[in-house]
C-alpha cells in the first residue's frame, strides 16, 4: 500500500516537473519580449531578464503612433470578419457533407484538405498582380478573401467531424416536431455544435490575426495593413536607433487579444454536451 | 384523429427493397402495431408515414388526402424515437415546448399544454432538468410528453420501450395503453417484441423482409395464423410444429397423434 502511494507521488512529481519544463520553454521568449517592452530605451542592451526600472514609454510611443492604431483596427476587423464568414460557411458546408447524400461528397472533403495543404507563398505573386488589377490590393476584402480560403477547409474538417457525432435522430425529431431543415439546424444542431464552432473560430481567428505573409504582400498603407505587417514598418526615433522597444511593446499588445479570445472560448469548449441525447 | 391509408406502398433503397407493396388502412383512433424481426422494414414504413423517407411507389393518404409530397412538418404527426432523441441542450420543459413554439402558439397556451402533459406523465418535478439528469424511464416519458403536447393527428412510436429494463418496460407498456385510452389518438407502434404487440394492439401487422404477411387482431393472429412464420412468431411459449399429412379430410401426424379436423 505504502509503495503504491509512493509510486503515485513519484508519478505526480514527474508530471509536474515535465509540465514546468514545457511551460518555461514556451514562455521564455514571451517573458523576454515582455521584459524588453518594459525597459527604458537606455537599458535595452543590459542583458537582464528583469528590467531595472519598469517604464511604459514604449507602450506610450506605440499608441501615439497613428500607424499602429490603424493597424490594430485593421487587424481586429479583418480577423473578425474572416472568422465570422469562415465559420458560418464552414458550418453549412460541414452539415451538408455529413447529412446529405450527394455525388462527390467525399471528394469535397479531400479537395478542401488539399487547399489547406497548399503553400500560400506559391500564390502570393499572382495574387498580388490580380488584386492590383481588380482593385482589391490594399483593401480589407483583399486580405479577408485569402484568409477565408485558407481557413475554410480546416473549419469544415473540424465541424464535420463534430457533426458526425450528433445523433441523426435529433434532426429527424426536429423535422417531425415541425421545423424546416434550416430551423432544425439553427435550433438543434448548431447549439450542440457550439464547442466545435468555438474551436474552429479560435483557429481561424489566430490564422488571420497572426498572418504576416499575405499582410505584408497585399497591403501598402494604413488602409488595410494589419499589425504584424505594421510592426515591420516601425522606425526608431532617429535613424540610428533600433525600434526594439516599440516592437516588443506592440507584440505584447497584439498577443493580448489572442489570449483573451482563447480564455473566453475555452470555457465554452465543454465536451459531452451531447450526453443525454441518446439513451446514455 | 385520422385514418392512415397505405396503397401499395413500396420503398427501395439502392439495391434492396425494404418495403414491398404494403396495402392496408389504419383506422381512426386505432392502436396499430407493426411487428416483425429486426430489419424487416418496420422503421422504414413508419418513416414513410411520417414523411422522413420518400415513398418509392404507391400512395399514402391521411384522411383521404394524399401526403406523399408533404414535408414532415406539415403532417402534424408526433413521433417517439427508440433513442428518444431528446434535445440535450434544452430542459424538459423546453423539449416539450419546442414543437409548440415552432407551431407559434401563444406563451400561455404553451405553458398550459406543457403543464398538462407533465401532469399526465408525472414529470412536474423534472421540468427544469436537462435530459442527461434523468433516468431512462423519465427520458422515455419526456419523449412521450413532447409527442402529446402537440395534440397531433397520429402518434408514431418506433420501438419506444426497447431501451428500458424489463420491469420498467412492462410498466411503461401499461402507461402507453392508458394514454391511448385517454387520448384516443390514432397510434402506430413499431416493435419486434410479440408480447408488446399482443398486449397493446387493437390490430397487428406482421412483417417479414418488407412484406406484410398478415393483419388482424391479436386473437385472430393467435388462433388463425395464415402461415408458419406468423404462427411461430406469435405466442409465448412458442407454438409447437408437427409435420402432418392430410388424408381423407383428416390429418394424421407420423407419430399417430390425435386426428383432428382440417381447417
Ligand atoms: N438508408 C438506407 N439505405 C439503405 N438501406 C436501408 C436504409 N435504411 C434501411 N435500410 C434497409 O432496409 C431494411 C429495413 O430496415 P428498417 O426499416 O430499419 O428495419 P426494422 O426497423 O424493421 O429493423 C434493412 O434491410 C435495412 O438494411
Ligand atoms: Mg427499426
Amino acid at each position: 500500500m505504502a509503495g503504491g502511494a509512493d509510486h503515485g507521488r513519484m508519478e505526480r512529481w514527474c508530471w509536474g516537473a515535465g509540465s514546468v519544463v514545457v511551460i518555461v520553454y514556451a514562455l521564455i521568449p514571451v517573458a523576454w519580449i515582455l521584459s524588453l517592452s518594459l525597459k527604458r530605451s537606455a537599458d535595452l542592451g543590459d542583458n537582464r531578464l528583469f528590467p531595472q526600472v519598469v517604464s511604459l514609454e514604449h507602450y506610450a510611443a506605440v499608441f501615439r503612433d497613428p500607424q499602429f492604431s490603424a493597424a490594430l483596427w485593421n487587424s481586429l476587423g479583418i480577423a473578425g470578419i474572416s472568422t465570422l464568414v469562415a465559420v458560418l460557411l464552414g458550418m453549412f458546408a460541414a452539415y451538408a457533407v455529413v447529412r446529405l447524400e450527394f455525388p462527390g461528397r467525399r471528394v469535397i472533403l479531400a479537395a478542401a484538405l488539399s487547399i489547406a495543404m497548399f503553400p500560400p507563398v506559391s500564390i502570393i505573386g499572382p495574387l498580388f498582380n490580380i488584386w492590383r488589377t481588380v482593385g482589391l490590393y490594399d483593401t480589407w476584402a483583399g486580405l479577408i478573401l485569402p484568409y477565408i480560403t485558407f481557413t475554410l477547409p480546416l473549419a469544415i474538417w473540424i465541424l464535420s467531424a463534430f457533426f458526425r457525432e450528433i445523433p441523426w435522430d435529433l434532426d429527424k425529431a426536429a423535422r417531425v416536431d415541425g421545423a424546416t431543415p434550416l430551423k432544425a439546424f439553427v435550433f438543434v444542431i448548431a447549439p450542440l455544435a457550439a464547442p466545435a464552432v468555438f474551436t474552429a473560430a479560435i483557429l481561424v481567428f489566430m490564422f488571420a490575426w497572426n498572418d504576416f505573409l499575405f499582410a505584408i504582400s497585399l497591403t501598402s498603407t494604413n488602409d488595410a495593413r494589419t499589425v504584424p505587417a505594421a510592426i515591420a514598418f516601425f522606425t526608431g526615433s532617429s535613424r540610428f536607433q533600433q525600434p526594439t522597444g516599440s516592437i516588443a511593446a506592440a507584440s505584447v499588445v497584439v498577443t493580448l487579444p489572442i489570449i483573451i479570445v482563447v480564455l473566453i472560448f475555452q470555457r465554452r469548449i465543454v465536451a459531452g454536451l451531447t450526453a443525454g441525447a441518446v439513451k446514455g | 384523429m385520422s385514418e392512415i391509408e397505405l396503397r401499395k406502398v413500396s420503398k427501395r433503397f439502392t439495391g434492396a427493397t425494404a418495403v414491398k407493396r404494403a396495402n392496408f388502412t389504419i383506422r381512426d383512433g386505432e392502436f396499430f402495431i407493426l411487428v416483425g424481426p429486426s430489419g424487416c422494414g418496420k422503421s422504414t414504413l413508419l418513416n414513410m408515414i411520417v414523411g422522413l423517407e420518400d415513398v418509392s411507389e404507391g400512395e399514402i393518404r391521411i384522411d383521404g388526402q394524399r401526403v406523399n409530397e408533404l414535408d414532415p412538418k406539415d403532417r402534424n404527426m408526433a413521433m417517439v424515437f427508440q433513442s428518444y432523441a431528446l434535445y440535450p441542450h434544452m430542459s424538459v420543459r423546453e423539449n416539450m415546448a419546442f414543437p409548440l413554439k415552432l407551431a407559434k402558439l401563444s406563451n400561455p397556451e404553451i405553458d398550459r399544454r406543457v403543464a398538462r402533459a407533465a401532469q399526465i406523465l408525472e414529470l412536474d418535478e423534472y421540468l427544469d432538468r436537462r435530459p442527461r439528469a434523468l433516468s431512462g424511464g423519465q427520458r422515455q416519458r419526456v419523449a412521450m410528453g413532447r409527442a402529446i403536447v402537440r395534440e397531433p393527428r397520429a402518434f408514431l412510436l418506433d420501438e419506444p420501450l426497447s431501451n428500458l429494463d424489463a420491469k420498467l418496460r412492462v410498466q411503461m407498456r401499461t402507461e402507453i395503453a392508458r394514454l391511448h385510452n385517454r387520448l384516443g389518438t390514432t397510434t402506430v407502434y413499431v416493435t419486434h417484441d410479440q408480447t408488446e404487440a399482443m398486449t397493446l394492439g387493437d390490430r397487428i401487422a406482421v412483417l417479414r423482409k418488407g412484406e406484410v404477411l398478415q393483419i388482424g387482431t391479436p386473437r385472430e393472429l393467435y388462433e388463425r395464423p395464415r402461415n408458419l412464420f406468423v404462427a411461430g412468431f406469435i405466442g409465448s411459449p412458442a407454438m409447437n410444429f408437427l409435420p402432418a399429412r392430410r388424408a381423407e379430410g383428416r390429418r394424421t401426424t407420423p407419430n399417430g397423434g390425435g386426428p383432428g379436423k382440417v381447417r
